[in-house]
């Protein structure tokens, strides 16, 4: 029986969280069409960390597509100020 | 009098590939706001060479810098270093504690700590059962009582060692609100009501916090204190300004 998707999610995350090329909690892995390919979203720091996802899943999961999603935090530009109202 | 104006941001998760990227987007900084909060998660995994680029990106800044550490800063077991390097850059870094600035003659309070977990009325942990789940809950509510401490002395009058704006400093969140758009079942590993109960108990002017990438900016304590989740995947930007008028 091949893998549960649900454990090979789980197995890609945990590889996420603590491989030392990403070591990030905030990322979702989601297996598309049985075990083919899983699909990575979320939002990294830097986009050395952004292609680091991609190397981690492709050890961690032979033979499995990685389509990688993620964004890289957009550090750039002024967030529009807010006069607060207490 | 016009507004005191606080930059905050949280989540930079900074390692040594963040070098020079983070500085050129602070560069007007100085011209905006009186004070810059870091809301944790300062370094990726929480190494000193991590904590020095954060340093080095914010050194000479033209203002203030406070911060608290967050779970990314504690993961590799040395948040004391992480403090330590943020403190010789000439940050001042909280937990448990506060600092007051003087700002064009009002003083801003900062009470200022990482928080945990055990999530929000309705869904929350009890310190009951194994020692590791007593533990966890004890945890948050030993930072909730220091946060409450902290805040009280700020809200005392200005002459008695008060402060005119008091804005409290956080990693976790205090209130759901701000973590709309996380999935609800990770709610317990992001905030805990009780950091919201200390808030309203002392009184804030504003909650400012990070760690809920995926979450929501605008939040309100059960009293109405205005809460804003900075993290950078939720301001989209290196900073933003909250003005807040004195007392």
């Amino acid at each position: 029986m091949a893998e549960p998707a649900q454990y090979l999610e789980r197995r890609a995350q945990e590889a996420l969280a603590h491989d030392p090329r990403v070591q990030e909690l905030d990322l979702r892995v989601r297996a598309v069409n049985g075990d083919e390919r899983v699909l990575v979203t979320g939002c990294v720091a830097t986009r050395e960390r952004r292609d680091a996802v991609t190397e981690v899943l492709e050890g961690t999961l032979p033979g499995v597509a990685v389509v990688n999603e993620v964004e890289v935090m957009p550090l750039g530009g002024h967030a529009e100020e807010e006069e607060v109202d207490r | 009098m016009t507004p005191v104006r606080i930059a905050a941001v949280g989540d930079l998760h900074a390692g040594p590939e963040m070098a020079g990227r983070l500085r050129p987007n602070l560069a007007d900084l100085g011209e905006r706001a009186d004070v810059l909060l870091l809301a944790g998660d300062l370094t990726h995994v929480g190494r000193a060479e991590e904590a020095e680029v954060v340093a080095a990106e914010l050194g000479d800044l033209g203002v203030p810098v406070v911060a608290v550490l967050g779970n990314h800063d504690h993961h590799v077991g040395e948040p004391g270093k992480v403090r330590e390097v943020m403190e010789a850059g000439g940050a001042t870094v909280l937990e448990g504690e506060s600092t007051t600035l003087d700002v064009g003659g009002r003083r801003v309070g900062v009470a200022g700590v990482k928080g945990f977990g055990g999530g929000f009325v309705g869904a929350c942990a009890t310190a009951f059962g194994e020692a590791e789940m007593k533990a966890f809950v004890e945890h948050t509510a030993e930072r909730s009582e220091q946060l409450r401490e902290q805040l009280t002395a700020l809200n005392a009058p200005v002459g008695d060692g008060g402060a005119d704006v008091v804005v409290a400093l956080l990693h976790y969140s205090p209130v759901e609100d701000t973590l709309r758009g996380e999935r609800p079942e990770i709610y317990p590993f992001l905030g805990s009501y009780l950091l919201a109960e200390a808030v309203d108990d002392a009184g804030a002017d504003l909650v400012v916090h990070g760690h809920a990438h995926q979450g929501a900016e605008r939040g309100r304590t059960a009293k109405g204190v205005p809460v804003r989740n900075v993290a950078v995947p939720v301001i989209h930007a290196a900073y933003k300004v909250y003005r807040l008028a004195a007392r």
